[in-house]
């Protein structure tokens, strides 16, 4: 019983120490456990492409940073993947500076090997990226009225809107040329500006899984369609295309943590009741 | 006049933007360029962010460049935030996105360094859940319940030990239930109240009643 007590108080280096050790081996070595797809939230992302026809335009706002670029990389990649493969073409806007930068330097080597593989991935045909434009609000609503204007007629590579074959049917942003809309969203910036300024369109979310509760709100209101969440999402949907990468080889290691989170609360609540149950004998 | 002038500048301003998303007739209308009132707005912003920023910068030199000059504590910190601005800035403005170096300094530098401090979120939070999920009552005892099936119902074991297909869906449906009825009333609840609270500060500054952001008690 007083071996048992002690788990009311262990030290959280040795706590740090079990996380560590539990989360690095399923990564060297998977244990590959069974994984569902959840049907009412990233089966709805993955419908939406497959009921598209090549040659339809999707946006995706990029809305994260490093920190929250390992969840939510992986969604961006398997959509990604996913529209090249169904001949949907994309263009990738971006909320935050940041955001801008890490989905083009991702996109840029995903491309590549998806040329290799034999999808065309090709720049200015099959995807463009317009990226960051400063002005929030008014300039995601000006969009609408005037694409090429509004995004100051340059995509990141600085190349003329004029000289990029894809944006020559976006001239406008309306639920006509564009076929909806993900936002890889990691905070604020993030989703408001698409309920707020776009609410005719069809709005689905790539989330980090601590904001998943929040969004879930918006689902259930049709406000968005889908949501992709987090890490567990990104594996989910790679499944779905059956391309299994990064997403699917991380989710061993997050179950494996919260596993011994659940362990570690047992252990403290069985210390805690012991160690009470003591106190109040020797009172 | 240091008070009148800021009060009704930004009177001026709240009403303008009150009216452009309120209206239709502002929203369309149409300056003798052709241009929409809205899209000229949208490159106001941006002048104006740029701006914000070039003051921020401003500042930081300010503040810390007093802190390297006074040698305060922690004064190399200054040194290295200034460093790391220069270096950066000047990246950006003598090559480009697509530049190696420029993108190196986000995969190599950025990335890590970020998603090194979102990663320690986790020991943080194993640590902190093991001393705060402890059953004292009622109402931690709920608390610790949905907890458990989130936690469960999000990855790949929850669903070894209680898969989808069993009763109630499993953890998996458990979570789900959870997310879309308790999880979405409560958020919906909260949101509410701050966007009424949100609406009575905003009716304050509009009215002149708060006056705080201008300095003034």
């Amino acid at each position: 019983m007083k071996f048992l007590e002690r788990f009311d108080q262990i030290n959280p280096q040795i706590i740090y120490l079990i996380m560590a050790v539990f989360l690095i081996f399923p990564v060297l070595k998977p244990i590959g456990l069974p994984l569902s797809i959840n049907q009412q939230l990233t089966r709805p992302v993955y419908d939406w492409i497959e009921s598209l026809n090549p040659g339809d335009i999707v946006i995706f706002d990029a809305a994260y940073g490093g920190g929250s670029s390992s969840e939510l990389e992986p969604q961006l990649k398997a959509w990604f993947t996913h529209c090249m493969m169904r001949g949907v073409k994309v263009v990738g806007l971006a909320q935050w500076e940041s955001g801008s930068q890490l989905a083009y330097n991702a996109l840029k080597s995903l491309s590549q090997e998806l040329e290799a593989q034999g999808i065309s991935a090709e720049y200015g045909i099959d995807w463009v990226m317009p990226g960051y434009k400063a002005g929030g609000g008014p300039t995601w609503r000006s969009m609408q009225d005037d694409f090429w204007t509004a995004c100051g007629n340059v995509d990141v590579e600085g190349n003329h809107f004029s000289e990029l074959p894809l944006l020559q049917n976006l001239r406008q942003w309306t639920p006509q040329t564009v076929k909806g809309i993900i936002c890889f969203s990691a905070g604020s910036p993030g989703i408001p500006t698409f309920t707020q300024y776009f609410p005719d369109h069809n709005l689905y979310v790539g989330d980090v899984a601590v904001q998943v509760a929040g969004t879930s709100n918006l689902l259930r209101s049709g406000q968005v369609k889908g949501i992709i969440p987090g890490l567990r999402g990104a594996a989910e949907y790679e499944k779905l295309i059956e391309r299994p990468g990064l997403g699917v080889k991380l989710m061993d290691a997050q179950s494996m943590g919260h596993l011994i989170i659940i362990i570690l609360v047992v252990l403290g609540n069985i210390g805690y009741r012991l160690k009470l149950r003591n106190t109040r004998k020797r009172a | 006049m240091r008070k009148e002038v800021p009060f009704i500048i930004s009177l001026i301003f709240a009403a303008f933007r009150f009216a452009l998303e309120a209206f239709d007739g502002p929203y369309n209308y149409t300056l003798v360029s052709g241009d929409k009132l809205l899209n000229a707005m949208s490159w106001a912003m941006t002048f104006m962010s740029c701006g914000a920023l070039f003051l921020g910068v401003l500042n930081l030199f300010r503040i810390h460049g007093n802190n390297i000059r006074r040698r305060r504590p922690h004064w190399q910190l200054s040194v290295y935030l200034l460093v790391v601005l220069v270096f950066q800035s000047l990246l950006g403005l003598f090559t480009h996105h697509t530049h190696p170096a420029y993108a190196w300094s986000y995969q190599g530098i950025y990335v890590p360094i970020d998603s090194t401090m979102f990663s320690l979120l986790a020991f943080y939070i194993a640590s902190a859940a093991y001393r705060a999920f402890r059953v004292r009552n009622s109402d931690a005892a709920v608390m610790l319940a949905a907890a458990f099936f989130l936690m469960m119902g999000n990855v790949p074991i929850g669903e070894l030990i209680w898969g989808p297909n069993g009763p109630l869906g499993g953890f998996t449906g458990i979570k789900d239930w959870i997310l879309r009825v308790p999880n979405a009333a409560g958020n919906r609840a909260i949101n509410l109240g701050i966007f009424l609270g949100i609406m009575a500060t905003q009716s304050r500054i509009l009215l002149g009643i708060e006056r705080r952001h201008l300095g003034q008690e």
